[in-house]
């Protein structure tokens, strides 16, 4: 009787047996397999694909970011979490963690000034690593995201070719893709493939978006979460080694911020600048003209202009607001 | 190529020959100074310590050129090291069958709602403006359609399916409670859009109806007005017809008649052109319109200034006996007196 519950994996949904998987709502999740013990075959398939990943934090995160760590490991069933890391600690200590934890793959947030949020993928003993910042997060709390997918399906993973064609985006590639691809035959994976990430290039960064699959004819619903990933540096060794790819276009947050100020403190200042040289052009003495005897030579009376009457109103232009700097993407806001 | 401005400024003053203008205020200097202090740049060459010496023979090398030389930013080298990329791809690149990955690589796939006007479609990323936010994310939706596309009979090769059969519970990553606030949340929506065509169509028919009212009551005012006028003139014998009692029958029926003859039509005209009767038309000026009377006895400037009723001789009482006497005996409206009354009154 109790083999007639657990059935989850590819073969118990094809034959449509009456043996098939019926789990409560309430999450009543049980494994049905673990490699080493074979009660039953209950999947179809041997586990071998061994990647897991790590998803923990640094101290001082704000909600949003909690909640869409909760939401990866929710989207990812090979991935466990870990306590929140202290900053004291040097970032190569997570590889330490990493290996402890069993985990080849990891995903570090970081939050800065309670503003900032920064992103390390790295795959963990030797591998390369990359450091984002991220922005626009929007959880799968978000109501406009109506769609749903089963907890711990296997994504299918869609690329924009400008991941071709540099080195730099090649490698990215690669690591999402052994990152985020949940393995087949994971105990904790779901056999159905119902939901579809999305990482594009617009903008110089990478958008991610997480789409359910309705219907066969591809039509599609946002699940959440979502994020743009503004790439800064790869390197070559795990949180560590010397750097392989510095981003050109990252402006650090700071940075962008003290330019702001700058550019509103330099209007300001011009200003007043031009103010004080009207204020010294007024007080000048000015200069009086000699009258030049020969001046009226060829000066001929101008012709009387019609007068003119007016009979419409002026049209008044709307002011436009010049605004000095386009404010980029909106910084996540505490 | 990197100079500074105060030290051409010197060689200007120095050397008049090198031809350098420059037309700029202290302050202007003074400014770029300033901002170039403050946003840190940093020049490639320590150009304050630049000898004049040196300056000309930069100049003699032709790396100096003619008019306002600004110190600029060097453009900042990062690293790329496509090598050591392409090595470390290599190092992490596992050899897995496609099924274990499921990653594809695609354009966006065909816009079928798009028209030429209304948007261009964006083939590549390069090509979206990532601020128009339906723009960019009509991209990423394609882009995962076309992967759907392309997937779908690869999986069903792999014996892997997409559609979970109805009866297939299993845990959601968003709970029940979740998606109940959201459906909520949708009829919520849609019922403030339904309420809102409601009001505005109630709106739009009341508008309607209100026209049509005015216009049926118009109507009925004009059948009677015409009944009453066939009634009267019947009454006063100008057509002996009763024609008009069957008025409405008529109406629907002889609309080709009545175009028809044409008599009929001219004499109604001809009775109309006359308007109302003459004694319509007294009692309209004594009291049509709220009474014109009412107004008529004014003393306004106009009225004042208006000596019109005035006859001098009249005034004077000099023409009057004469105008009297003019009239003739009969005529006059002056009574005679009690005697001769009765003397009149006698004799008759």
């Amino acid at each position: 009787m109790s083999t007639l519950k657990r059935k989850r994996g590819g073969k118990g949904s094809a034959e449509k047996k009456a043996k098939k998987a019926k789990f409560v709502e309430n999450g009543n999740e049980q494994e049905s397999k673990k490699e080493i013990t074979v009660p039953a075959p209950v999947s179809a398939g041997k586990w071998k694909n061994k990647e897991r990943v790590l998803i923990f934090s640094s101290r001082g995160i704000n909600f949003r970011t909690r909640h869409l760590m909760q939401d990866l490991r929710t989207m990812m069933p090979h991935t466990k979490a870990d306590t929140k890391m202290d900053r004291k600690d040097k970032l190569f200590v997570i590889n330490e963690v990493c290996e402890i934890k069993n985990c080849n793959k990891c995903i570090f947030f970081e939050a800065k000034k309670k503003q900032d949020l920064y992103m390390w993928i790295s795959n963990c003993p030797h591998g390369p690593s990359a450091k984002f910042l991220v922005q626009n997060i929007h959880t799968l709390a978000e109501l406009k995201m109506t769609g749903n997918c089963l907890k711990g399906s296997r994504p299918l993973l869609s690329f924009d070719p400008q991941f071709d064609k540099e080195p730099h985006y090649a490698l990215l590639k690669e690591l999402f893709t052994q990152t985020f691809s949940t393995p087949q035959y994971h105990p904790k994976s779901q056999p159905f493939v119902d939901h579809v990430f999305t990482f594009s290039i617009a903008d110089k960064r990478i958008w991610f978006r997480n789409y359910q699959i309705i219907e066969e004819d591809a039509s599609l619903v946002e699940i959440g979460p979502r994020f743009v990933l503004n790439l800064i540096k790869i390197f070559q060794g795990s949180f560590g080694g010397p750097t392989l790819f510095e981003n050109p276009d990252f402006v650090s947050p700071n940075m962008h911020r003290s330019e702001i100020r700058l550019a509103t403190a330099a209007k300001l200042r011009e200003k007043s600048m031009v103010k004080e040289l009207q204020k010294v052009k007024r007080t000048e003495a000015k200069e009086v003209l000699v009258k030049d005897v020969t001046d009226m030579v060829f000066a001929t009376p101008a012709d009387e202009n019609p007068m003119q009457i007016e009979m419409e109103p002026p049209i008044e232009l709307k002011k436009k607001k010049h605004k000095l700097f386009q404010k980029r993407r909106s910084q996540q806001t505490n | 190529m990197i100079k500074d401005i105060n030290s051409i400024m010197e060689a200007v003053e120095e050397d008049a020959q090198l031809g350098h203008h420059s037309e700029e205020d202290d302050s202007d200097i003074s400014d770029i100074e300033q901002e170039d202090a403050q946003l840190g740049e940093e020049s490639e060459e320590d150009d304050s310590e630049m000898s004049d010496g040196a300056l000309q023979e930069a100049f003699a090398m032709g790396l100096l050129k003619p008019g306002i030389n600004v110190r600029t930013l060097a453009p900042k080298k990062t690293v790329n090291n496509t090598e050591g990329l392409k090595q470390s791809l290599a190092n992490i690149s596992k050899t897995l069958p496609w099924v274990e990955r499921l990653d594809l690589t695609n354009q966006p796939a065909e816009d079928i709602f798009a028209t030429p006007e209304t948007k261009q479609t964006a083939k590549t990323s390069e090509a979206i403006d990532s601020n128009n936010d339906f723009q960019r994310e009509m991209f990423f939706y394609r882009q995962a359609q076309a992967t759907v596309l392309e997937a779908m009979p690869r999986l069903k090769k792999l014996n892997i399916f997409t559609k979970r059969p109805d009866d297939y519970f299993a845990e959601m990553a968003k709970s029940d409670q979740q998606m109940q606030k959201i459906r909520k949340k949708l009829i919520a929506k849609q019922a403030i859009m339904e309420k809102s065509e409601k009001a505005k169509k109630l709106r739009e028919q009341r508008k309607y109806g209100k026209k049509v009212q005015v216009e049926v009551i118009q109507k009925r005012q004009k059948e009677k007005k015409a009944m009453m006028t066939a009634v009267k003139k019947y009454q006063k014998g100008m057509t002996d017809k009763l024609d008009f009692l069957d008025g409405d029958q008529k109406a629907t029926k002889g609309l080709e008649q009545k175009n028809a003859k044409g008599a009929n039509p001219n004499q109604k005209k001809a009775m109309n052109k006359k308007g109302p009767n003459a004694k319509r038309r007294s009692k309209d000026d004594r009291f049509g319109f709220g009474g014109k009377k009412s107004g008529k006895k004014w003393n306004t400037k106009e009225s004042h200034n208006d000596v019109s009723g005035f006859r001098a001789k009249l005034a004077h009482g000099k023409g009057g006996k004469a105008g009297k006497g003019g009239k003739g005996g009969k005529f006059n409206n002056k009574r005679p007196g009690k005697s001769v009354r009765k003397k009149m009154k006698g004799r008759s």
